[in-house]
């Protein structure tokens, strides 16, 4: 449309005009709106119940129990917090972080035992790490089970160094050093609970 | 004797005559590259010249195989192909598997040179650019054979590994990389690193060999490693800056970036203010790269990112042309005429 | 309306994406696998077509002022209820294509299809032209990402062809994508000049 169009458009319009195309724009949306609501309301609990059952399968995986409730209370860098109740006790905590990797933040849970403060289980729910390098770190179970039985009574795990150490993988330094300040967090967090 | 039985042709000026070709100007370079090659020999083993043989062949025959299935003039006489080649040897770790090497080759000659056109086309150092590309294997090119070391020419597994004196200057940990190499070790070359790049004085020789023979000018090696030196002595993180400051100018691919890449006819400046902004530029980019970034080693980075800025440079700073003078100082000439 | 004429236009003379050079994000994001090309690719058809046929049937009813606006509101509609369903019952492919998918609202290919030939012309030219449109972006989403699957991982369609240790990295990173099409549009100018049909 030329601005000469648009200029002779303006001087003409009319009130009844402006009603149709508010009318005709309102009506559209309506449709869509209603069309929407339709899809939404049969996709609804079907998303909603896979994000829940997702979301369990990883707690179990990191910290096995009967029940997770939800926290309110989260300490400094926690994305959420869940209590693991086994037979009607705390058993431990599932933490989930957000740490900074290579290319972007790695979402992980940590679970970590009431008890002995030691970590259960690591998963990493969500990443962008590089492929065949950051992946051989974030997607690899065998590699995040080495923090396994981890705590932080020696201090902070650090990578390749250190008493309190963790072998990172060569090559991916900076996604090893990144699901390794995620589990030093989620450690801390827990440690804050006393 | 008539002067219609001489020989005579008709032509315009200049009519100098001179030896200067590409072939000629790539000699030059090829030959300054030796004392680094041959230092490399010495300090990895055969396999570094097999390397460079390999990755010189290869380039060679991608040049040229090219050029034939195009149906254009052959440019493999040139000698650019031989040098990409020698320089792409040079980037890598000593241990690399021949057919990375061979792709790299592949990834330089084809995708970065001759589709753009060939020589005096590309618009970033092919050896460079196949480098950042080889990263896509990015164990075997980060695997660093210590110094003095015999690499077998087929199989490295068990070739003994370690540390290169840029990944502990990353870590900030001067103490521990001045225990294991000294200054001297770092100045000679023995040390860790990309098979061409750990000698800085045999790349120094050879840069001052080209600077002598004005293969290339001092503007952009001088602006380069002066900008680094003055940032790392400024910014020493916390160490003593004149050391500091030393083992950053020895140490990673400096040297080789400043003398022999950055220099690249085609992706550097034309005009003097141009190369030296280009080589302010280089150096700032290195720093940063080492300073703040993931990567321990930032001079392949930093020539790339200015080779894409050259045409920026290129077009903004233009050297005055003979006979034309500015508008302000004939403004003052003027002025104290009067 | 010529069926044969459309789908070789969609595909090759006016391929949206080697031709038109329309919907370039999507198409450099998301092909790192056959898996998630077919899957946007698919996804792109279904929205087209709908918002094709839908707009084609309103087009004498929006006003010509307002019609940006009516038509982003249709296109955003069928594009969240295609989100909705791949979350509901495709969750990997939702997943691996994440943000692209509610991203397909501003792919110029459905609202340049919608403006230049869907307020144009009949429903059923509509419904074919978004079909052929769709079939040319799918083909080249499965070309680009067939490459860089293949080269990057070692695999087609998550089927291992060599170890991925001799994959080069590069080309699933987004260096890859500008790498592929790039190659591909020059290839196809290259055969389009050739059987002088560039336009020039």
């Amino acid at each position: 449309m030329s601005n000469e169009n648009m200029t002779a458009e303006k001087l003409q319009i009319e009130p009844k005009y402006i009603l149709r195309l508010a009318g005709t724009l309102f009506g559209i949306c309506l449709v869509v709106a209603l069309l929407l609501g339709v899809v939404n309301s049969f996709t609804g609990p079907v998303i909603e119940q896979a994000q829940a059952e997702k979301t369990a399968a990883a707690m179990q995986q990191v910290l096995p129990a009967d029940e997770y409730r939800p926290m309110d209370q989260l300490p400094d860098g926690v994305l959420s917090m869940n209590e693991a109740v086994s037979g009607g006790a705390v058993t431990g905590y599932v933490v989930e972080v957000a740490p900074s990797g290579s290319q972007g933040k790695i979402t992980m849970l940590v679970g970590v035992d009431a008890e002995t403060g030691t970590v259960t289980g690591v998963s990493v729910t969500d990443h962008s790490e590089t492929p065949n390098i950051g992946t051989k770190v974030v997607d690899d179970p065998s590699v995040l089970a080495r923090f396994v039985g981890m705590s932080h009574d020696g201090g902070d795990i650090t990578v390749n160094a250190g008493t309190n150490r963790f072998d990172g993988v060569s090559g991916a330094t900076v996604s090893s050093k990144g699901v390794t300040a995620g589990v030093n967090t989620a450690l801390a967090a827990v440690g804050t609970l006393g | 004797m008539d002067y219609r039985d001489l020989n005579l042709t008709g032509s315009s000026s200049p009519h100098i005559r001179s030896k200067d070709g590409t072939a000629h100007l790539m000699g030059e370079v090829m030959l300054a590259l030796l004392p680094a090659l041959a230092f490399g020999v010495f300090n990895f083993g055969l396999k570094a010249l097999v390397n460079a043989a390999v990755s010189v062949v290869a380039c060679c025959a991608f040049e040229w195989l090219y050029r034939k299935a195009m149906k254009k003039n052959n440019t493999v006489g040139d000698l650019s192909a031989a040098v990409t080649g020698m320089l792409i040897a040079f980037v890598c770790p000593v241990t690399i598997p021949y057919w990375i090497l061979v792709i790299g080759d592949f990834f330089a000659i084809v995708v970065v040179k001759q589709l753009f056109g060939g020589i005096g086309k590309n618009f970033l150092n092919p050896a460079l650019a196949a480098r950042a590309f080889m990263l896509s294997w990015a164990g075997a090119m980060t695997t660093w054979a210590v110094p003095r070391t015999s690499v077998p020419l087929w199989g490295a597994a068990d070739v003994a590994t370690g540390a290169t004196p840029m990944y502990m200057l990353h870590e900030n940990n001067l103490a521990g990389l001045m225990e294991q190499y000294s200054l001297k070790d770092m100045f000679i070359g023995l040390i860790g690193g990309s098979m061409g790049e750990v000698s800085a004085l045999c790349l120094i020789l050879g840069g001052l060999f080209l600077l002598y023979r004005k293969v290339i000018t001092w503007c952009i090696p001088v602006s380069y490693i002066g900008t680094v030196a003055v940032l790392t002595f400024l910014f020493p993180r916390g160490n003593d800056p004149v050391t500091w400051m030393l083992y950053n100018l020895l140490g990673g691919g400096l040297m080789l970036g400043a003398f022999f890449m950055a220099t690249d006819y085609v992706t550097s400046p034309v005009s003097k203010r141009g190369q030296a902004i280009f080589g302010v530029g280089c150096g700032l980019i290195t720093v940063f790269i080492r300073y703040f970034g993931s990567y321990s080693e930032g001079v392949c980075y930093a020539i790339l990112l200015m080779n894409l800025t050259v045409w920026l440079i290129d077009r903004n700073i233009k050297p005055a042309r003979f006979g034309v003078v500015k508008a302000g100082k004939s403004k003052e000439k003027e002025a104290a005429a009067k | 309306m010529n069926f044969g004429k459309q789908l070789k236009e969609g595909l090759l003379t006016q391929n949206p994406v080697l031709v038109q050079l329309l919907g370039m994000c999507s198409t450099l994001a998301i092909t790192t696998s056959i898996t998630n090309g077919i899957g946007m690719g698919v996804a792109v058809i279904v929205i087209l077509t709908l918002s094709n046929i839908f707009i084609s049937l309103l087009r004498k009813i929006i006003p010509n002022q307002v019609r940006i606006a009516a038509y982003i509101v249709v296109i955003a509609g069928f594009v969240t209820m295609v989100d909705l369903l791949l979350q509901a019952y495709f969750q990997d492919l939702a997943a691996s294509l994440g943000v692209f998918i509610p991203l397909i609202v501003v792919n110029c290919i459905i609202l340049g299809r919608a403006e230049s030939f869907a307020s144009k012309n009949g429903v059923l030219a509509s419904a074919v032209d978004g079909i052929c449109q769709g079939l040319g972006y799918t083909a080249v989403l499965l070309i680009v990402s067939a490459v860089r699957e293949l080269l990057g991982s070692g695999k087609l369609a998550g089927i291992t062809i060599f170890p991925a240790e001799y994959g080069a990295s590069m080309m699933i990173l987004p260096v890859g994508g500008f790498l592929v099409l790039g190659a591909l549009i020059a290839l196809m100018q290259w055969a389009l000049n050739k059987t002088g049909k560039g336009g020039k």
